[in-house]
C-alpha cells in the first residue's frame, strides 16, 4: 500500500476522531429554557429597555468616561503650570519691586552717612571685633586672612553694578555698609600700605 | 425545503408573529449554543451568545432578503459575537472543569469504549484549548456546524484557503497531542491506518 494511498485515509481518520471527540463533549449541550424567556420578554418590551446580562458598555459610556479622565489631566496639568506663572509674576513682581529700594541713594544726593557703631548689628560687631583682633597680627595670621562676609562681596558688587551711580563717585563711600568697612578697613591698615589694596577696592575691579 | 420553511417562518416573524420566531429559535438554538460552547468553552458566554444572536435576527429580520439563507447567518452573527466576547474579556479564561464536566455525555456500557472516549475528549478538549479563536472558529464550523469550506469562508468572511489552513493546522496539532500524550487507542487507530 503506497502513502498515498495512505494520507487519504489517515487524514479521514483525524476528521472522524475529531468530529467525535467534539460531538463528545459539545453535541450534547442543550441551550437553556431561561434564555428563551429573557429573549421574549425583551422582544415584546422592545429594544429601548436595557437588556438582560448584557456586560457591554454602552459605548458613549465609555467615551464619556475618557473624556472625564483626559479633561481631569489637562485641567491638572493647567492649573499647575498657571500656578508656576503666577509665582513667577509674584517674584518678578518682588524683584522689580525691590528696585526702587535702590533709588533712594539717586546719583548726587547726598547718602545718610553713620558710624560703624551705630549700624552694626551683632553678628556685625562680632565681625568686625574679630577682624580687629586679627588683622594686626604677625605675618602667620596674615597668610591666613579672615574669610570675607558673603553677604558684604554679594551687595557690594550689585552696589557696584547699579546704573543710578556716577561713575566718578567713591562706591565704597555712597554706600552705608561699603563706608562701614572701608572705614574699618582704613583705621586698621597700617599706614604704610596703599586703600588701593583693600578688598571693596578688589572687589569694584 | 429546509430553506423555504425559513423564509416562511421569517416572513411571518416579519409580520409579528411571535410563535413563528420561537419556532426558528427553537430549531437553531442548539446548533448556536454548542457551537458558541465550543469556542468560547464557556456556558454562560454561550448564553449571553445565544440570546444576543437571536436578537440581532429579530432586529435584523428586515434586512434579510429570500436569498439569505439564516444558518450562515446565524453563525457569522455568532462568530462576531465570539469575536466580540473575547475582545472584552482581558485574558483568556477556561470555565471551570465543573461546568464542562456538566456537558460531557454520559458514560458507555463498556470499559473499553469508555475509556477510548475519555481519551479522546481530553485529546480535543487539549486541542481546543491550545487553538486560537480563529482555529477554534474553523474547527467548530467544521466538524460540529457541518458546513462545506466555502460556507466557512463566507461565514468568516476570509479566503477558502485561510480556512484550509487552519483546518491543517487543527488536524497537526491534534496529531501532536495524541502522540506527545501517547494516548494508545488513539495512536493505535491513527498508525493502524495511517501508517
Amino acid at each position: 500500500m503506497s502513502a498515498g494511498k495512505d494520507r487519504p485515509q489517515g487524514k479521514r481518520t483525524v476528521d472522524e476522531l475529531l468530529r467525535q471527540g467534539l460531538n463528545e463533549l459539545y453535541g450534547k449541550a442543550e441551550a437553556p429554557d431561561r434564555v428563551w424567556v429573557q429573549i421574549r420578554q425583551q422582544v415584546q418590551a422592545g429594544p429601548s429597555l436595557p437588556r438582560r446580562g448584557s456586560r457591554k458598555t454602552a459605548w458613549w459610556g465609555r467615551v464619556a468616561t475618557q473624556f472625564v479622565a483626559l479633561t481631569s489631566v489637562l485641567l491638572f496639568v493647567f492649573t499647575f503650570r498657571a500656578e508656576m506663572v503666577r509665582q513667577g509674576d509674584a517674584d518678578i513682581l518682588t524683584w522689580r519691586r525691590w528696585q526702587p529700594v535702590r533709588s533712594i541713594y539717586p546719583a548726587g544726593a547726598e547718602p545718610l552717612i553713620l558710624d560703624a557703631e551705630d549700624t552694626l548689628s551683632g553678628h556685625d560687631q562680632f565681625q568686625f571685633s574679630r577682624t580687629f583682633q586679627m588683622l594686626p597680627a604677625g605675618p602667620a595670621r596674615q597668610a591666613r586672612p579672615v574669610p570675607p562676609e558673603p553677604v558684604v562681596v554679594k551687595e557690594t558688587v550689585e552696589m557696584v553694578d547699579a546704573p543710578l551711580l556716577g561713575p566718578q563717585q567713591d562706591l565704597a563711600a555712597l554706600h552705608p555698609r561699603g563706608r562701614r568697612w572701608a572705614k574699618a578697613e582704613e583705621a586698621l591698615a597700617p599706614s604704610s600700605l596703599p586703600v588701593n589694596g583693600s578688598r571693596l577696592t578688589r572687589l569694584s575691579h | 425545503m429546509r430553506g423555504c420553511e425559513d423564509e416562511h417562518l421569517l416572513a411571518q416573524v416579519r409580520e409579528g408573529n411571535l410563535q413563528a420566531f420561537e419556532d426558528l429559535y427553537s430549531k437553531y438554538k442548539n446548533l448556536v449554543y454548542r457551537a458558541a460552547l465550543a469556542i468560547t468553552r464557556d456556558p454562560e458566554a454561550a448564553e449571553d451568545i445565544l440570546q444576543d444572536c437571536f436578537l440581532r435576527l429579530h432586529a435584523h429580520v428586515d434586512s434579510l432578503n429570500g436569498s439569505t439563507t439564516i444558518g450562515p447567518w446565524l453563525y457569522r452573527v455568532t462568530a462576531n459575537l465570539c469575536y466580540n466576547w473575547l475582545s472584552r474579556r482581558s485574558r483568556w479564561e477556561l470555565a471551570s472543569e465543573e461546568a464542562l464536566e456538566s456537558l460531557r455525555g454520559p458514560r458507555r456500557d463498556s470499559p473499553e469504549a469508555s475509556f477510548e472516549q475519555e481519551e479522546l475528549r481530553n485529546a480535543v478538549e487539549e486541542v481546543l484549548g491550545s487553538l486560537s479563536l480563529n482555529h477554534r472558529l474553523v474547527v467548530a464550523l467544521f466538524y460540529m456546524g457541518g458546513f462545506s469550506l466555502e460556507e466557512i469562508a463566507y461565514i468568516l468572511d476570509c479566503p477558502v484557503g485561510t480556512v484550509k489552513s487552519r483546518l491543517h493546522y487543527a488536524r497537526r496539532r491534534f496529531r501532536q497531542v495524541v502522540c506527545e500524550e501517547a494516548i494508545h487507542p488513539l495512536v493505535e487507530v491513527l498508525q493502524g491506518v495511517g501508517g
